[in-house]
Parts: C-alpha cells; sequence; structure tokens
C-alpha cells in the first residue's frame, strides 16, 4: 500500500500541463522528422505507424485508469483527460498523413477506401466517434449533459478502442505480433469492465432481493 | 531498347578456383562464421560486368536503402530484418537443382550454371505490392540463358523456382513455422523467356548481399516483387501451373500473374500510386506493367487482367 500512497501523492503534485506537454513531444519530433526527410527510407508510412501507434497506446493507457484505480489503488484519473485528448491529437496527424501524403487531399479516393477497406471503416469510425469525444472533454460538456449523459457518452471509447485495434489487426499483409498483443491487452480491459457490471447486476439483485 | 554487351566475358574473370580459394582463405582467417558483415570487402565481390541500355529516366534508390529495407520473410518479417539476421545464411557452397521437363536434369553448382554466361548492368524499376518501389541497378543476365543450358522441351509450359529453407541459418522459419516454406513461384515459360526475365547474381557493382536473394534471384520488373523470387536452389520446368506462396498465403490478394497494374486494385489498398523508397514524401503515379509495356504488353492481349490479378 505504500506504493500506491507514494505515487498518488506524487501524481498530485504533478501538474496537468507538465503531462501534456510531455505527451505531445514525440508528436512534435515526429512531424518535424517527417518535413525534414529524416525518418529513414519509407517516411510516410514510418510517420503514419509511429503516431498511430502513440495515439493507440494514449487510448489503451485511458482505459488502464479505471482498473488501475480500482485493483491497486493506483490513482491517475486526473491526467485521463489530457490522455484522451492527447490521443486524439496523434489519431488527427496519423489521419491527416493519409490523406494529404497519400490521398493528395483526394476526397473522392479517401471515401472509396472508407466504403471498400475495412481497416479503414474502422479507422474513421474510430477517429470520428474520438471527435465527438474531444468536443465535449470539458466541464461545460459535463454540465450541458449532466454527468450520467456524459459518462454514457463517453463511454464511447469502448467502441473506439475496439476499431483502433481492428484498424490496425486488418492493415497488415500477414498475423503480426504487435496488434495482437493490443487485442489481448484490449480485451482484458474491456474484460474487466464487462465483469465489474456483471458484478454490480448481481450485488444489486441480491439487495433487491433483500 | 537495345541491349549493348561489352567483350569482357565470364572466362576473362578472377579463375574460378582461385577465386573461391580466397573466400575460403579468408573465411578460415578471420572465422567469419558467426561474424556479421554486410556489404563488407568479404562478403561482396567486385563484379565485372559491362553496361546496357536497360535504364530509367529516375533517381538510383541509395545502396543503403536497397540493401537495408527488404521483404525476405525467412530472416524475420520486419524490413530491417533481412539486413540484420540474413548474415547467418552460408551461400558458398550453392547448388541449383535443376529438373522436370528439362533434357538436361541435374544438381548444378552455382560456377557450372554461370560458365560462360556474361554479366552485365542492368537498371529497373522495382515496383513492391505493398505499394513502393525502388530503382536498382542489377548485374545479372537473362533467365533464357540459363533455360537454354537446361534445354527445355516442348511439353514445358511454366518455370517454377523454389527459395532455400535452411531453419538453422533463417531465424524467420522458425518465428513463423505455420507459414507453408519453402517459398515457392512461378513464371509461364513465355514469361520466362522474356529478355527482361533476368537472373541477378548482383547489384550496385557488387555480388548480391544476403539479405537481397544471394546468390541468385530472379527480376521479374514488370510483376510485384513477390515474384522476383531470391535465394533459387530450384528451377522446375512443368506443364501445370505451379503454386505461388504469396497466393497460397492470401488467394484472394494474390494472384499467379501479378502484373503491375495501376487499374487493378488490392483488396485493401490502391495500387494507382507508389511510394518512392529513400525518395522523400512525395508519391508517384504508378504505369502499367511498371512501364515495361512495351516489352510485355503483347503477353497479355486478350487476357482479362481484372481476373488474372
Amino acid at each position: 500500500m505504500g506504493v500506491a500512497k507514494v505515487i498518488n501523492s506524487l501524481m498530485r503534485k504533478l501538474p496537468n500541463w507538465v503531462v501534456y506537454i510531455i505527451l505531445v513531444l514525440p508528436a512534435v519530433y515526429l512531424t518535424f522528422s517527417l518535413l525534414g526527410n529524416q525518418l529513414g527510407p519509407d517516411p510516410i508510412r514510418t510517420y503514419q505507424h509511429k503516431v498511430g501507434e502513440f495515439g493507440l497506446k494514449l487510448i489503451i493507457i485511458g482505459l488502464f485508469v479505471t482498473p488501475l484505480r480500482d485493483l491497486i489503488n493506483i490513482n491517475f484519473f486526473k491526467f485521463r483527460r489530457c490522455i484522451g485528448l492527447v490521443a486524439f491529437l496523434y489519431v488527427c496527424l496519423h489521419f491527416l498523413s493519409y490523406l494529404i501524403l497519400d490521398q493528395s487531399l483526394n476526397f473522392n479516393e479517401v471515401w472509396k477506401d472508407i466504403v471498400k477497406r475495412p481497416y479503414i471503416t474502422f479507422g474513421i469510425m474510430s477517429a470520428g466517434i474520438m471527435f465527438f469525444l474531444s468536443l465535449t472533454s470539458n466541464n461545460l460538456s459535463i454540465k450541458k449533459l449532466g454527468p450520467i449523459y456524459w459518462k454514457r457518452l463517453h463511454q464511447l471509447v469502448y467502441l473506439v478502442s475496439v476499431g483502433a485495434v481492428m484498424h490496425f489487426l486488418l492493415l497488415t499483409k500477414t498475423w503480426q505480433i504487435e496488434p495482437v498483443i493490443y487485442s489481448i491487452i484490449l480485451i482484458g480491459l474491456l474484460g474487466y469492465r464487462a465483469l465489474k457490471a456483471c458484478h454490480k447486476r448481481i450485488l444489486n439483485k441480491k439487495s433487491n432481493i433483500s | 531498347m537495345t541491349l549493348f554487351r561489352g567483350n569482357i566475358k565470364y572466362s576473362e574473370i578472377t579463375a574460378k578456383a582461385d577465386f573461391l580459394n580466397r573466400r575460403q582463405i579468408i573465411a578460415g582467417a578471420t572465422g567469419l562464421g558467426a561474424a556479421s558483415f554486410v556489404g563488407g570487402p568479404v562478403q561482396a565481390r567486385d563484379l565485372e560486368y559491362s553496361t546496357t541500355d536497360y535504364a530509367v529516366n529516375a533517381d538510383i534508390t541509395p545502396k543503403k536503402d536497397a540493401t537495408s529495407f527488404n521483404n525476405f520473410y525467412e530472416f524475420g518479417t520486419g524490413k530491417n530484418d533481412p539486413s540484420e539476421n540474413a548474415s547467418r545464411m552460408k551461400i558458398d557452397p550453392w547448388a541449383v537443382q535443376i529438373s522436370g521437363l528439362v533434357d538436361n536434369p541435374g544438381n548444378y553448382s552455382l560456377e557450372d550454371l554461370l560458365s560462360g554466361i556474361a554479366l552485365e548492368e542492368r537498371i529497373y524499376r522495382f515496383r513492391c505490392v505493398e505499394a513502393w518501389s525502388m530503382v536498382v541497378p542489377w548485374i545479372g543476365f537473362s533467365l533464357s540463358d540459363i533455360l537454354k543450358k537446361a534445354g527445355v522441351q516442348s511439353s514445358a509450359k511454366y518455370v517454377a523456382f523454389q527459395t532455400l529453407i535452411r531453419p538453422s541459418e533463417m531465424i524467420g522459419i522458425k518465428r513463423n513455422p505455420k507459414f507453408p516454406w519453402p517459398y515457392v513461384e512461378g513464371l509461364r515459360l513465355d514469361e520466362a523467356m522474356n529478355p527482361l526475365s533476368m537472373i541477378a547474381t548482383g547489384m550496385y557493382g557488387e555480388s548480391l548481399p544476403n539479405q537481397n536473394g544471394a546468390p541468385l534471384r530472379l527480376v521479374v520488373p514488370w510483376k510485384y516483387g513477390f515474384k522476383s523470387i531470391k535465394s533459387i536452389v530450384k528451377i522446375t520446368l512443368t506443364e501445370a501451373q505451379p503454386q505461388t506462396t504469396w497466393n497460397i498465403l492470401a488467394p484472394k490478394e494474390y494472384g499467379f500473374y501479378s502484373n503491375v497494374n495501376p487499374g487493378v486494385d488490392h483488396p485493401r489498398w490502391s495500387q494507382a500510386r507508389e511510394r518512392i523508397i529513400g525518395g522523400g514524401i512525395f508519391k508517384r503515379d504508378t504505369p502499367m506493367f511498371n512501364g515495361y509495356g512495351e516489352e510485355v504488353a503483347n503477353l497479355y492481349t486478350g487476357m482479362n487482367l481484372n481476373k488474372n490479378y
């Protein structure tokens, strides 16, 4: 318990803006490297893959907040909004590199891709939901929507995470280990929540009966 | 496209026996077995070859990119894996088994296979199915030179190829046991006899690095790169169309012909444009048959290339 207490007090002292800067730095570095053609032989793919993976990692880290708090009492809840918003930043960079460098702003081709290629359908779906979640990631939205509806809306992050992992799974030529690992982690994180919800329902039933 | 052949004959190059001895002496002296040289003085010998008119109106891909950005899953599926792991492959001695519908079947040593054949440099476009491309100065000769040695019989309709399979030296085979190893590929006989189809034994003025398919590989520039099978150990002349590995792995995505065709998309991505490896962040339009239509389009007249992808 001592370790958790120490970590939590450190988190309390750490200001949000520092975390924003730390998380955004890789995006700045990667984008400048891309524009300066410093990303190796295949810079478009390298950039897309790296910013995409960062976005996915942050989505997954955001989903760790609740289980870590429940199971080992480590609380980094206050950084969750930052994690989510920066995840969306990486997703935007990922999508923009596709739109500009791959498709040269040809929206007709982009639409064809969305419709014809399942991995892009999943990607656009996740990115689209993230857009709305980002728009409502502020106190004003919580006030306007009310905490219950706001929470239900933001539970759409589960759909975002599944879509993101499906996007990653389907885009490689053969089965690769990386997306499979993310799938396993995600199944764990979502499975935890499913069990939690089941457990709550059972408890509610019991208290209703008695 | 006219072929200019210089007057350097293969026989004028360093006598084979002396050359082999040199490598063995150096290998013995440095205990080469475990060392990892990529393109270092021992593994890449300077080749003697004549130049040709095979050239492309584009920059040659930087050698370091061509030798470190590779798909050679026998050594791992990452783009850097082959250059990191392929040094373990022993390419000397090497033999190619020629069999099937030929007059002169047999297990040919590399020296016997290449004897009497002059090497020339051909700068070809190389287009991967993953929608990236390179321009590579290959060194080799037309595949038809070897097929003539083999004595192709009139009943033969296809040429089948197979890559080396040696798990002890190929870490990718151990990592991916479920793949249908060994890697196999094939061409229709007229495609194989086309002068553009070449066997490459070198690139960038030196013998092939292991990760590029040493000691000999196929280069079929108007088809997607996976058809250009590497580290060949078997050539078989057959009547029936041979199996090809990527078609086994994903038949809806990779067909037998796999001609570069901007009008026929891969199911998961467009083939209309390509990224230029080592060439920055701008893409180029992919030309039909990778720009070799003048030489090969007649092979496919009347064929539905959407169905025969």
